[in-house]
Formats: C-alpha cells, sequence, structure tokens
C-alpha cells in the first residue's frame, strides 16, 4: 500500500481557517505543508496538502469533506475538534462501505477525545496525538511533583475536550497527591470572547497557586 | 509494535492497537543561546523541559472497532 517513488500523495487539511479557531488552523496548515515540502522528493513521493475551510463546524465539515473526496482526495487530516473527529470518522465508514475500491482515511493530528479510539474506533480513522487521558495523566505527574503546591484551580473550555480532561485530571491526581486539593472545577464558554476578569478575580481569591487549563485557541489567550 | 517517532518511540500496542506516544511539557519563557526560536515574533519561546515517555502515562483502554 505504500506509494511509489514517483506518485503523488494528496492531502486534504480539513480544519478552522477562519473565525475564532481559525489561528490554531492556520498554523497547522502552515505546519503540514511546510513538512510536505520537507518529506518530497530524495526518491520518495511526493505530497501536497490543500486546505480546506470547516470553520469550526462539523457539519461545514462535512460539506469539505464531500467536496474533497469528489475532487480525489483519498487522505484527510484533520485535529480540531473532536466533534468533528467524530463526524468525519463516521461519514468516512458510510463512504467506504459504499465504495471499497476507493478507501479515504482520516488522520486525525488533535482531536483528543479518548472515544474516537475506544468506543467510537473506526479502522479508517489514525489519531498521531496523545489523547486527552494520556495528556492530563503527564500534567497530572507535573504538578504532583511540585513540594509546595496545595491548591489547584481548573478552568477549562464548555465542551467535550474541556470537560474530558478535568475529568481525567481530577483521576489522575489522587493516586499521585492525595492531600493536593482541587479548590475549583470551572467550566467557560469557548470562542465566544468571553471576559476572563471574574475568573482572574475568583483564581486570586481562593488561594490556588495554579491553574491548570487544557483551553485552545483564542480562548487560551 | 514500537517504530521511532520524530519525537521519541510511539508504540501501537497490540490489545487494543492505541498508539502510545510521549508527551513533552514547555515551559513559556524569553528565547535564549538555549531556546533560539521565537514564536511570531513574540521575543518568547515554548522551552521543553519535562518528557513523559509514552509507558509513564499509558491509560487502559478498551477499543470497540467493527473490521470492515
Amino acid at each position: 500500500m505504500s506509494p511509489l517513488p514517483s506518485q503523488t500523495v494528496r492531502i486534504a487539511f480539513i480544519d478552522p481557517l477562519s473565525g475564532a479557531m481559525s489561528d490554531i488552523g492556520r498554523n497547522g496548515l502552515r505546519s503540514w505543508v511546510f513538512m510536505a515540502q520537507a518529506m518530497s522528493g530524495d526518491g520518495g513521493p511526493r505530497f501536497i496538502v490543500a486546505g480546506s475551510d470547516n470553520k469550526g463546524s462539523p457539519l461545514e465539515s462535512l460539506n469539505a469533506l464531500k467536496a474533497a473526496v469528489d475532487q480525489g482526495f483519498r487522505t484527510i487530516v484533520q485535529g480540531n475538534g473532536s466533534g468533528v473527529a467524530a463526524a468525519i470518522s463516521e461519514a468516512l465508514v458510510r463512504h467506504n462501505e459504499r465504495h471499497p475500491q476507493q478507501p479515504v482515511v482520516h488522520i486525525n493530528c488533535a482531536a483528543m477525545d479518548p472515544a474516537l479510539t475506544t468506543d467510537k474506533c473506526s479502522p479508517w480513522h489514525v489519531r498521531i496525538d496523545a489523547d486527552s487521558a494520556m495528556k492530563s495523566q503527564a500534567l497530572a505527574r507535573y504538578m504532583a511533583d511540585q513540594p509546595g503546591l496545595q491548591c489547584i484551580y481548573l478552568l477549562n473550555q464548555n465542551l467535550a475536550h474541556g470537560q474530558q480532561f478535568s475529568l481525567h485530571f481530577k483521576q489522575a491526581l489522587p493516586a499521585l497527591r492525595p492531600d493536593l486539593q482541587v479548590v475549583r472545577d470551572g467550566l467557560h464558554p469557548p470562542f465566544q470572547g468571553w471576559s476572563f476578569d471574574p475568573f482572574v478575580k475568583n483564581l486570586l481569591a481562593s488561594g490556588a497557586q495554579a491553574l491548570v487549563t487544557a483551553s485552545w485557541g483564542a480562548g487560551a489567550a | 509494535m514500537i517504530f521511532p517517532g520524530f519525537n521519541g518511540p510511539v508504540q501501537l500496542r497490540a490489545d487494543d492497537h492505541q498508539l502510545q506516544k510521549g508527551v513533552y511539557i514547555a515551559r513559556w519563557h524569553k528565547v535564549s543561546a538555549a531556546d533560539p526560536r521565537d514564536a511570531e515574533g513574540t521575543g518568547h519561546t515554548f522551552a521543553p523541559f519535562k518528557y513523559f515517555d509514552p509507558w509513564s502515562i499509558r491509560v487502559s483502554a478498551r477499543c470497540d472497532m467493527q473490521r470492515p
């Protein structure tokens, strides 16, 4: 199945390229284009990456997916976020059932919902990033090693990723440092130009020495 | 199966085919001789300072994948 040296691998990169999440999506696109150029040639296959804007929406992603498949793309790269990844993964199971001679694969470079590789797992979906359970495990281990730390304040985006990060972080912590307290477990609306002033005041008043968040994109600033 | 990734070993776990990879924790600080790469003209950079290998952060999972 590996491509011959003379072949070209065309990759459709479907991610938010406009709107509040676009800084993350455009950075991802530039990185994939850079890697495609760096990896092409030298006797190996040529890689081409074409960006497609899904505006951060699962529905728009399915339109972008259909357009990419109609144009002959067989490799889809997508990462932000897990709701979009689930929609693409499910759509490709149906597509590949109907078109077994033209299967399309989904390379997930950032959507971290563990469900994508457990109860919703598809053979056409490959995640190349650590999932939110593994990342929260790593961060919990690091926090547990900080000797002066006693209180942690959790603040995450109110979407699947933020909720799961909080859950897995709280599950990992007691076994590592039972005395470490989570003084608040807050969720905020993602990508809505939300003011963080009330949270910052609450954080400072809480006595916590560390803020732990898995927020991403403009919401993390 | 274990294969070399660009930033450490990656394992495809046999019993539930979960991909296991290492994770870095980085610190956001000013560029320095040791960490010279400027992130988007900010004068700061994400400097990796702690690495967890895939085995130290493994989480059990159950995969319900249906083969085609």
